[in-house]
């Protein structure tokens, strides 16, 4: 009843001066606001990464060359090539007989003009092992990817990837066309359905070829960039990884583990580091908005304070007739919370409408982002701006209660 | 105590402290006012009258002697208690009406009624009656701004009125008014009166003063005259405000 009579008041008041009202609320606004953005925007990049990472299936083992501590990035992400890595340690694991290897499979790239007739496109050349599909769970659009033979063989078979038919063909089959890598002839097979982009990469706009004729035939080299395992199960991952270091370590003569010239990871590892990195960035700018929520604050305490010496002899009428400090204290308070809900409200308001925009865009970009609206950011968000009204309210409630009353009738 | 004494008042005193300096401003004050009394505290500015007023109103408290409001020892009471006996036991009329600019003349009457337990529609309803009992029920959505002078006491006289208080306190009601609202004012004083409420005005002017049945006088702290008044002002303006 009180409660509710409160809030008419002030809503009457805060209707009584709108541009004020409006100044005062603004820095809640802004503070709330840039939460809600940071954190659906936060949760939207997460869910974009979260969703490559799966695409390629959580339960992957990358193996790399070059040590690197287990944090840190390869030596081979920093532009240095290393050259030890070959496709016969992918081979000697997945000979070493551990059923939780269910396939692997070498990676080397490089990039070309791709010509057919007179149609020209610059684009990534992969050379993979005939298990590349099952490994990343790729799927083809038509036609097939290259057998365990024409692998062995070192076929000059191509499969390209959903933009580079595009890219070349437009509107004709690619399958069965001839087309020109480095003067080198290779016959399409097969066309990779869309995957859209994944890490940095877009997986279509890509050439897969065996990796033997790549790194022989176009590139001239015998070592691969970074080979990956699948594994039966997420919960085997662990174990797997180990197993591959051993196998590996063996076949390069390691004895001691920190002479490694290769390292191992999980999906599940580089989630991590990814979701470490984007919840510390996520927390600095949270803290940012923070310091915006404490300015507004404070701002709202300075006009309260002013309110209250404006209205003092509405005060010292109050406590006159009767109003308890207590109640003069609440009618304050519910106040300042009145006015920092309000600011609170619409600053949710303005940032589930800009995070939406930023998702829209992002998928206008074909990311695969999500708009990702967390109840709790939201109940945070009015539970953080009653609590500002709460604690920059109780200055000036309290000044407002401790008034005389008599000097309070008397103030001109 | 007889049973209609509603003010007790015995050895009262009221210092002021200001950092090393006392002001002393009653020195030992003895009287009684009894219920359905109209009594005047009379004297000059700075004779201590409105202090006296603030402290038998529940606004102030004494420094020493005993107030009895009701056989209830004043002086015993926290700040909660204070605030409960304005709320239920006394009405102000102010010199500067003290009415809040921006609501109405009703929301200005029931305003009190906030700080009880009395739910809004008999609030309302109250407040209607009031206003209409001083003539204003046609002012009942105005605001103060948008009322004579006459009128804004007539409904700071109405809010006096909303918690039904055993004592009405009006400090100079007609120190800002001219003389036809003035006798408006006091006519509405006296008639309240004569239906048993008990009245307590405050003011410097004698002829006002002599309004009321009984004139305490009081000088630098004293009292120095408790009179019955022997030729009574009766205001006439015409009108029959209070029904």
């Amino acid at each position: 009843m009180f409660l509710l009579e409160n809030l008419h008041n002030v809503w009457k008041i805060l209707s009584r001066n709108k541009v004020r009202s409006f100044l005062t609320m603004l820095g809640i606004i802004i503070g709330i606001m840039s939460v809600i953005v940071i954190m659906s925007v936060g949760a939207g990049a997460q869910s974009l990464i979260l969703n490559q990472v799966k695409g390629m299936g959580s339960n992957l083992i990358g193996v790399l060359p070059g040590s690197s501590n287990e944090d840190g990035p390869p030596a081979s992400a920093m532009g240095i090539v290393i050259t030890s890595f070959k496709n016969k340690d992918v081979e000697a694991v997945m000979n070493a007989g551990n059923s939780h290897l269910v396939a692997a499979t070498g990676y080397i790239r490089g990039r070309d003009t791709i010509t057919w007739g007179e149609q020209k496109t610059d684009t990534n050349f992969v050379g993979v092992s005939y298990t590349y599909p099952s490994v990343e769970d790729a799927e083809l659009g038509s036609g097939r990817f290259f057998t365990e033979e024409e692998d062995r063989s070192s076929g000059r078979v191509a499969v390209i990837g959903s933009q580079v038919a595009e890219d070349l063909f437009q509107d004709l089959d690619p399958i069965g066309k001839i087309i020109k890598i480095k003067r080198t002839s290779f016959n399409i097979i097969g066309v990779m359905e869309e995957r859209g982009v994944s890490g940095f990469e877009n997986q279509d706009n890509q050439i897969f070829v065996p990796l033997e004729t790549a790194q022989k035939t176009l590139l001239g080299v015998d070592y691969i960039s970074y080979a990956r395992f699948k594994i039966d199960a997420a919960e085997n991952v662990d174990d797997s990884m180990e197993f591959v270091r051993a196998i590996i370590r063996d076949e390069h003569d390691i004895t001691n583990p920190e002479n490694d010239d290769f390292s191992v990871r999980s999906m599940a590892q580089g989630l991590s580091t990814l979701t470490t990195i984007t919840n510390a960035l996520k927390l600095f700018l949270v803290a940012v908005a923070s310091i915006a929520l404490m300015v507004g604050g404070i701002g709202i305490m300075n006009i309260m304070l002013a309110a209250v010496q404006e209205r003092t002899r509405e005060i010292g009428l109050r406590k006159a007739v009767g109003a308890k400090k207590r109640q003069i204290i609440s009618q304050f308070l519910i106040e300042t919370m009145a006015i920092t809900l309000t600011g609170g409200l619409i600053g949710i308001v303005l940032g589930l409408l800009i995070s939406f925009a930023v998702a829209r865009v992002a998928q206008g970009m074909e990311y695969d982002w999500e708009y990702v609206v967390s109840v709790s950011s939201i109940l945070l968000a009015c539970f953080v701006s009653i609590g500002i009204g709460l604690i920059f309210g109780l200055l000036p409630a309290r000044r407002a209660a401790n008034l005389d009353p008599i000097e309070a009738l008397r103030y001109e | 105590m007889p049973l209609n004494t509603l003010i007790q008042i015995k050895d009262l005193t009221k210092e002021y402290q200001s950092g090393e300096l006392t002001t002393s401003v009653l020195h030992g004050l003895n009287f009684e006012i009894k219920k359905g009394e109209f009594v005047s505290i009379m004297g000059p500015s700075g004779s201590g009258k409105s202090t006296l007023m603030h402290i038998l109103g529940f606004l102030d408290t004494l420094s020493t002697g005993q107030y009895f409001f009701e056989g209830r020892d004043v002086s015993k009471l926290n700040d909660d208690e204070l605030a409960d006996m304005r709320s239920n036991k006394v009405g102000f009329i102010f010199q500067a009406f003290n009415l809040l600019n921006r609501s109405s003349a009703l929301e200005n009457v029931i305003m009190p009624l906030y700080y009880t337990t009395m739910s809004k529609t008999e609030r309302m309803t109250r407040g209607k009656k009031l206003l209409s009992m001083v003539g204003l029920d046609h002012r009942l959505q105005y605001t103060p701004g948008q009322l004579s002078g006459g009128e804004k006491q007539r409904v700071a006289i109405a809010r006096a009125l909303v918690n039904n208080p055993e004592v009405i306190f009006a400090d100079e009601p007609t120190g800002n008014l001219d003389s036809k609202s003035g006798h408006q004012v006091m006519k509405i004083l006296q008639d309240l009166n004569q239906q048993g409420h008990t009245i307590i005005l405050v003011t410097h002017e004698k002829y006002t003063a002599e309004h009321a049945k009984r004139i305490l006088r009081i000088k630098d702290g004293e009292i120095v005259g408790d009179d019955e008044v022997k030729e009574r002002q009766l205001a006439e303006d015409g009108a029959e405000l209070v029904k």
